[in-house]
């Protein structure tokens, strides 16, 4: 047990490390740096940099070095807290962030509970009442759901409270509490507008839980040893809440630390569309501008929270299922 | 048989309705089981023992059904499961105990559930499938003991572990920590019985308890269940398709094949007097039964025809040695009695077939040494039998 903590949380740190160079070489992947975009940019604008100004700033940013010597000083100053000024934006990139990644969390963890919400009872329903009617009406909405683009589902949702309710059902905060100070206020106006996100980022999601917990429990539930369960006298919903649901729940729980990723990739196009304050369309325009700082430490912090996530539901696996518990100690 | 029944079986017909057609699992099956006693039901796999096992709890999983019969279970003295009426009136013994018909309860009722695990307990052949993977052995076993009896937690836990030392588990304390996958084969089916035991049944059904296991570790689970069965006189039904522990463990046997019991009798009568053709040939196909049996095929002829493809007539004429070409493919048989105690559910067997007499049907070692020399049929090879179907 102990041997395997200590190997999970080895192998997230070198995780951590192998995401940290990727999302740097990532971002010096294309051709030229963002003071050469910079300069570009001036000089569409009519008032180029003067070439010794152009020489201060590569210096400055430690662009005249090698790769890994520029690798080796962002890495120093993110371990330092520092992670950096968008070029671009001429702001410190944590103040850029700060409040679009806890935004961002709230509408992954409103989604992913949206998710669970819904596929947990759908799921377990289509399970035992297998091929009646409701069963083909969920699986219908699933492939719907897996089916229809997020953004489309956004624009409807958008479309529909505009003509139902004539309100405008975007954004994440009321006009009156974005700049304002975190206070109670604030944030029970957060969790009102949560619910309509959660439903258009959770739906693709959620349709695809509804599958696998469907096909885990149909697995589970045509085991022996629900029969046996069965036989001892236990009552259905005893029976299923106890046994083949906590089975069939293992990778239901293993696949939440990919949500993360999955439903920030995934809210770019939806963030734009329902205006939502989330860093999804700030890392787009990051890496469309080749913002080193703005653009890697984003890369990373998601990557960051994607491991972390991972391991959180791997630590839940291992107290659910003693078999991992147990394998992972012989 | 004798009226001294707890469990009686009568007639089960438990049909599967699947997308391909009506499987006839189980299609008129009947025994009585009396305390203290231990059934055997043998048959090749597939004749439906396990669904009978089934049907007899009440957990048929769907598609299937049972369609017909009736399963009467006798009520303890003391606890009466069926409502004896008001309870001010006087007990009037023959109102107290009138049978439960199973096979009427309600499937998800509270009542068909107390006696599931609490009456009549089920153990599997699969010892490692059958138990929870995500449960200690306790834990399974201590559940079992609160839904059969007013106990605490903690009590239950104390005598989940007593079940288990009773069952032969050493160090039970130890072993009630265990998950199955840590426990051996044989341990894991201790484990099991241990389970089935905690709620003090009446009747045990053990559906192949031993054939996931090893020889050593088969003989030492069949000395337990023989054990246990004396020292907690409770009734036992043994499933197999080993005669070998039929004969070492059964008082009465029941012969299956394609969901119907074809001959029913003591253990005695069963190997030294078998009447049924099919019941002969599972006689000759077990090894070591000395010189005669090895002259013989090592195996009955043909496989079992496919579930929905059911032969007419006699279902097991395509493999018969006595087969009668005009009557076993016509008639379907009636159960007859040929001795007192021996129910047999052959054509050839019936009395106003003429043709039969006995001399005709020569005693059981005869058969096994002539087994090509039959009357009547002239000298079907086994490939010649299959082709008939
Ligand atoms: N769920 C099911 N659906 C359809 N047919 C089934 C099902 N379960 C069992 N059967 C059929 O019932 C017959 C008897 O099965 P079973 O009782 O398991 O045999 P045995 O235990 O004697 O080996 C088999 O032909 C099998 O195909
Ligand atoms: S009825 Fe005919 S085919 Fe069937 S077992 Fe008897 S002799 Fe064989
Ligand atoms: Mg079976």
């Amino acid at each position: 047990m102990a041997a395997y903590l200590r190997r999970r949380l080895l192998q997230a740190a070198l995780t951590i490390w192998a995401i940290s160079i990727i999302s740097f070489v990532l971002i010096e992947l294309p051709p030229g740096d963002f003071v050469t975009s910079y300069v570009d940019r001036r000089a569409s604008q009519g008032i180029p940099l003067p070439p010794d100004e152009v020489q201060v700033l590569r210096v400055r940013y430690g662009l005249d070095q090698p790769a890994a010597q520029r690798y080796l000083i962002w890495m120093g100053r993110l371990l330092q807290g520092d992670l950096g000024v968008s070029w671009i934006r001429g702001q410190p990139v944590s103040e850029i962030i700060s409040d679009r990644l806890w935004l961002t969390m709230a509408v992954s963890l409103a989604a992913i509970l949206f998710t669970w919400a819904v596929a947990l009872p759908v799921g377990i329903y289509s399970a035992i009442r297998q091929y009646s009617a409701g069963d083909y009406l969920f699986t219908l909405l699933c492939f719907a759901g897996v089916g229809v683009p997020n953004f489309l589902l956004g624009l409807l949702v958008m479309y529909l409270g505009f003509v139902w309710f004539d309100a405008d059902v975007g954004g994440l905060l009321s006009a009156r509490y974005v700049d304002a100070p975190w206070n109670a206020a604030k944030l029970w106006d957060l969790i009102q507008h949560l619910p309509l996100p959660a439903l258009v980022l959770g739906t693709g999601g959620t349709a695809y839980m509804i599958r696998i917990l469907r096909a885990n429990l149909l697995d589970e539930l045509s085991k022996p040893y629900v029969l046996t369960a069965r036989a001892k006298g236990l009552s259905e919903v005893r029976l299923l809440l106890r046994y083949p649901l906590r089975v069939a729940l293992n990778p239901f729980v293993s696949t939440a630390g990919y949500l993360l990723p999955y439903l920030v990739s995934g809210s770019i196009i939806v963030s734009m569309v329902m205006s939502l304050p989330t860093v999804a369309p700030v890392l787009l325009s990051a890496l469309m501008d080749q913002d080193l700082y703005l653009a890697g430490t984003l890369v990373l912090l998601l990557g960051i929270l994607t491991v972390v996530g991972t391991l959180i539901s791997d630590l839940l696996l291992l107290r659910i299922d003693p078999r991992i518990r147990f394998r992972g100690t012989s | 048989m004798s009226e001294d029944w707890i469990l009686s079986v009568r007639d089960l017909k438990t049909h599967f309705f699947t997308r391909e057609g009506v499987v006839r699992a189980v299609d008129g099956v009947g025994f009585d089981l009396a305390p203290g006693r231990v059934l055997g039901i043998v048959g090749e796999s597939g004749c439906g023992k396990s669904v009978t096992a089934l049907s007899i709890l009440g957990i048929v999983d769907h598609p299937g059904r049972i369609v017909d019969g009736r399963i009467l279970l006798r009520p303890a003295h003391g606890d009466t499961p069926v409502d004896p009426g008001h309870g001010d009136t006087p007990v009037d013994l023959a109102r107290l105990d009138p049978p439960v018909d199973l096979a009427r309860l309600d499937p998800t009722g509270r009542q068909i559930r107390s006696i599931r695990g609490g009456e009549i307990a089920l153990i599997f052949q699969e010892p490692m499938a059958s138990l929870s993977p995500v449960h200690t052995i306790g834990q399974q076993i201590s559940e079992t003991i609160r839904l059969h009896r007013r106990v605490g937690r903690r009590r239950s836990r104390e005598q989940a572990v007593e079940v288990l030392r009773s069952v032969g588990v050493p160090d039970p304390e130890e072993g009630a920590k265990l998950y199955p996958f840590q426990l051996s084969g044989g341990l894991r089916q201790r484990a099991l019985i241990a389970q089935a035991l905690a709620g003090e049944p009446r009747v045990l059904i053990a559906d192949e308890p031993t054939t996931a296991l090893d020889v050593t570790t088969q003989a030492q689970i069949l000395d337990l269940l023989r054990d246990l069965q004396k020292r907690r006189g409770m009734a036992v039904i043994l499933i197999t398709h080993d005669l070998g522990v039929i004969a070492e463990m059964a008082d009465e046997v029941l012969v299956m094949y394609l969901g119907k019991g074809v001959e029913r009798a003591p253990v005695d009568l069963i190997f030294h007097s078998p009447e049924h053709p099919y019941t002969r040939a599972l006689l000759n196909s077990m090894p070591g039964l000395g010189a005669a049996a090895k002259q013989a095929l090592p195996s009955i002829s043909g496989t079992v025809p496919p579930a929905f493809r059911r032969p007419a007539g006699c279902s097991f004429h395509p493999r018969c040695l006595e087969f009668l070409e005009g009557t076993c493919n016509r008639r379907e048989p009636e159960p007859v009695m040929v001795r007192p105690d021996q129910e047999v559910l052959c054509l050839r067997r019936e009395p106003e077939e003429p043709s039969q007499t006995r001399k005709n049907c020569p005693k059981t070692d005869k058969v096994y040494r002539n087994r090509t020399l039959r009357p009547e049929s002239g000298h079907f090879s086994p490939i010649e039998q299959e082709s008939r179907d």
